[in-house]
């Protein structure tokens, strides 16, 4: 009996394809697919968060701070403003932070269970936010470029609005679900989880910035209730301007950021007040004359 | 974010553009070694000829063979979306025809003039991109001289 190995046709075992086009057809089927179920998630669980009582907030940051009092770990909720020391020796810019509080929230009319808790930080860092149980935060490196009061009640109003539109719950339930449905969809594996990162933020940026702009609208009314005007409230996002044209921040850093542009910012301000008949001129409020010696 | 896109792409341009190179060359020499081996035949059956005596040997060729960054992507995209994973399918196709080329080379220093019973065994090895190893083995029949 005679044996052989006939050498194989070829293009029987392989497919005969371009890879770039296969590369094209499966990246855009995918990103599709991949936004519609981000954009999904993130609303069901956005709705869902948002659902969740303010006590539960309460409930939860306490029960955090409580565990991390136990660990002997520096918890995120303490140290409020105004708390923790007697009334006389109360830092100035605590004091003077909290009577600010005061009648921010006294102006944006935030509905009973609500309660602001502030809380300053010491750091050098261009930031402020507000996260579960009313928790907000103002960061030095923010609070030392505010132009004036106005700016800075724009800025307290602005995340006091989001705890307020209990925007902090609905965010987090969004990523709750997000991580979840992500992780149930694609497991752990790293090339799908970079590809859906690239996709949910897509599917999500665009929530952040509607909670941003409602934000910013209730704060501006807030603005024009504690002073009869609303000048100097776009002095906040122009100190945004400022400082990302001094960082440099690319084009796609600005697409992908979950905060409106700037200049529409104050673009829909400006509309906003014309709308509703508030003067945009009037006397600037300037902060106290030792406030940055208080922040140093 | 930019900095994550940007290493992204470079990492599926690199995959596809070393990817692509290193498929061709080992393509050019799989075709190169079946047509000098072509003359030893590797067959599945089980039933070796009965004309004359042989001694038989196990004999084995294995190899690993990676996958570069954009085949594992693209099947990763399949695996959300189903469907056929033909970046893979070249990857085991020279998986399997590497292994039974160094089978090959391995009867013909026996002095074989057949290897029979010849099976393959697949396994996936490594972490992030995939990598698989394909062993093929047989009985090589080498004729005695008596």
């Amino acid at each position: 009996m005679h044996y052989e190995n006939r050498n194989p046709p070829e293009g029987i075992n392989t497919s005969d394809h371009s890879p770039v086009r296969e590369f094209l057809r499966l990246s855009l089927s995918a990103l599709v697919v991949l936004i519609a179920v981000g954009i999904f998630l993130n609303f069901s669980g956005s709705l869902l968060g948002g659902l969740l009582p303010f006590k539960a907030e309460l409930w939860i940051t306490e029960r955090v701070d409580r565990i991390m009092q136990q660990a002997e770990q520096e918890s995120p909720f303490a140290d409020p403003v105004g708390q923790g020391s007697d009334s006389a020796s109360v830092d100035p810019l605590e004091q003077y932070l909290q009577s600010m509080t005061d009648k921010v929230v006294a102006a944006l009319e935030l509905p009973e269970p609500i309660v602001i808790t502030l809380h300053y930080r010491d750091d050098d860092v261009f930031n402020a936010y507000a996260t579960l149980g009313g928790h907000v935060y103002l960061f030095k490196g923010l609070l030392k470029h505010l132009p004036n009061e106005n700016a800075l009640a724009m800025l307290m109003a602005h995340e006091y609005s989001h705890v307020g539109q209990r925007h902090p719950a609905s965010s987090i339930g969004g990523g709750i679900t997000m991580a979840a449905g992500s992780s149930l969809l694609l497991g752990a594996a790293a090339f799908e989880n970079r590809f859906f990162s690239i996709a949910s933020a897509l599917a999500s940026t665009r929530f952040s910035r509607s909670m941003e702009t409602d934000a910013d609208e209730a704060a501006l009314a807030a603005v024009n209730s504690i002073y009869g005007h609303v000048n100097g409230a776009d002095d906040l996002f122009e100190l945004f301007t400022g400082i990302r044209d001094d960082n440099q921040l690319d084009f796609l850093d600005s697409f992908f950021s979950t905060h409106p542009l700037d200049d529409n910012r104050i673009q829909r301000i400006e509309e906003q007040a014309a709308a509703n008949g508030w003067l945009a001129t009037g006397a600037i409020t300037p902060l106290p004359a030792q406030f940055l010696q208080w922040l140093n | 974010m930019t900095f994550n896109l940007i290493s992204f792409a470079v990492l599926l341009l690199i995959g596809f553009g070393f990817g692509q190179a290193s498929e061709r060359r080992h393509y050019r020499s799989i075709k190169k070694r079946e047509e000098q081996l072509a003359g030893l035949a590797a067959i599945a059956s089980k039933h070796p000829p009965v004309d004359r005596q042989y001694q038989q040997y196990l004999v084995c060729g294995n190899v690993v063979v990676a996958s570069d960054y954009f085949k594992s992507f693209l099947a990763s995209l399949v695996n959300i979306l189903g469907g056929r994973v033909k970046s893979f399918e070249s990857l085991l196709d020279r998986g399997r025809r590497e292994a039974l080329l160094r089978l090959k080379e391995q009867a013909l220093q026996q002095q074989a003039t057949a290897v029979f019973n010849v099976k393959y065994e697949t396994v996936r090895v490594g972490g992030r991109v995939t990598t698989i190893e394909v062993l093929a083995y047989g009985t090589a029949l080498v004729p005695q001289s008596n």
